[in-house]
């Protein structure tokens, strides 16, 4: 494991003494260490790194750690991560306060190193586990790609992301050609090859582009940061490798896709996730009455490219 | 004037951690930063500054049990509990002496 695939561990502690000694004691444990000094940068810190555990002292001048992690627990980019608190503050009320507002376990300080440890690699399999399931919610079976729901999930994200920023974003869609015909010609197994085919070489692009499968043999690409123009050159590499599959189970086969391309630009104003969904998908339907194979971008009025 | 402190360097206080590889260098800093921090308290309570006095403490008493002076520690919650009970000064300062004394008094070896 790289060092950026490492578990990442933030301590927010307005004490040096504790940070100094954390990064001592912590520095051959297989974690990435961050610390914060004061709450309020620990907040901030929390929401840019998205750590998996955080250590959080409840005594702190600015914010106590039970407002910390009330705030934590109320932003959804940050309330999934598992909170310890470490304190000083041992008396029964604020571990019992501290856990009812969602830490996942309570240290008293001053704390015994190997207890910590112990404690903090728990909770780190633990929340190990709980991605692992969150995220297999979210992955279609078959292709495994990111599934409908995410897609409606993180489409609201990326479209809030690209108000915010003044960033654009673009929406592909696909659907593959003739699926059905496919399926009933060549049977189900062989269209389930055909979907996992087109996934491959969709899950292909950028890092940051969102491969999902919207349903059926339809689906969809979130391209965050990124031009309509840059958005139609990826779309039409994905279509022609697709077409340039050979099938060695049906020799001469050819089976394509296509596609519709929209960007917050070019969708109907005022633009919404809704409406990025239904001028990406008019864009599509337009290939398909255009002869399929194709790639079409929406505009006020669809143009071919 | 500030207080003046009972100088007792004769039994030292040494970490209990003194060999552990793994924090070694920072108890060492730790005891070379005692004579500011006990500074820093002198200060503090020179001044009236309760508030700080009190952060002092307590930053003691989360911290020096994990550079190996339980000790401390536990002297430092005295101090801290003193002044959060708003005691009066001569039992705050009584109970300051009883810290530094032993910061004073700390040694990596």
């Amino acid at each position: 494991m790289n060092e950026v695939n490492l578990p990442k561990l933030l301590v927010i502690d307005d004490s040096e003494l504790i940070h100094r000694l954390l990064r001592s004691r912590l520095q051959n444990e297989r974690i990435q260490l961050h610390s914060a000094s004061s709450s309020r940068e620990g907040l901030l810190m929390a929401r840019d790194l998205k750590p998996d555990v955080i250590l959080l002292d409840i005594d702190m001048p600015d914010l106590d750690g039970f407002e910390v992690i009330a705030r934590l627990k109320a932003d959804p980019d940050t309330q999934d991560i598992a909170v310890i608190f470490v304190s000083a503050a041992n008396e029964a009320g604020n571990m019992v306060r501290g856990l009812d507002l969602g830490a996942v376990d309570f240290i008293a300080k001053p704390f015994e190193i190997v207890e910590l440890k112990a404690r903090l690699r728990s909770a780190l399999r633990v929340q190990h586990l709980v991605r692992m399931l969150a995220q297999k919610a979210q992955i279609d079976g078959l292709s495994g790609l990111w599934n409908r729901s995410y897609f409606d999930q993180r489409l609201n994200a990326e479209f809030a992301e690209s108000v915010r920023y003044n960033k654009p974003l673009t929406l592909i869609l696909a659907d593959i050609d003739g699926f059905k015909a496919t399926n009933d010609q060549f049977g189900h197994l062989f269209g389930d090859i055909v979907i996992e085919r087109f996934a491959n070489i969709l899950s292909s692009g950028r890092v940051s582009d969102i491969a999902c499968r919207y349903g059926g043999e339809e689906f969809a690409i979130i391209l965050p940061q990124t031009t309509l123009s840059e958005a139609l050159e990826v779309t039409e590499r994905y279509r022609a490798q697709f077409a340039a599959v050979t099938w060695p189970q049906h020799s001469g086969l050819s089976i394509t896709a296509s596609f519709g391309v929209c960007d917050t630009e070019s969708s109907e104003a005022p633009p919404t996730p809704k409406s990025l969904i239904t001028s990406a998908d008019n864009a599509m339907y337009v290939a398909k009455q255009n002869g399929r194979n194709r790639v079409e971008r929406y505009m006020s009025k669809v143009q071919s490219t | 004037m500030p207080p003046s402190y009972p100088t007792n360097t004769s039994r030292k206080i040494v970490s209990t951690f003194s060999t552990d590889p793994e924090i070694r260098d920072i108890v060492v800093e730790f005891v070379d930063e005692m004579p500011l921090r006990i500074q820093q308290a002198n200060e503090a309570f020179m001044r009236g500054d309760r508030l700080r006095l009190q952060f002092w403490a307590h930053q003691l008493k989360g911290g020096a049990t994990g550079y190996g002076f339980a000790v401390i520690t536990k002297e430092a919650e005295e101090l801290e509990s003193a002044i959060q009970s708003d005691e009066s000064t001569e039992r705050i300062f009584a109970a300051l002496l009883r810290v530094v004394d032993l910061c004073e008094r700390v040694s990596s070896e």
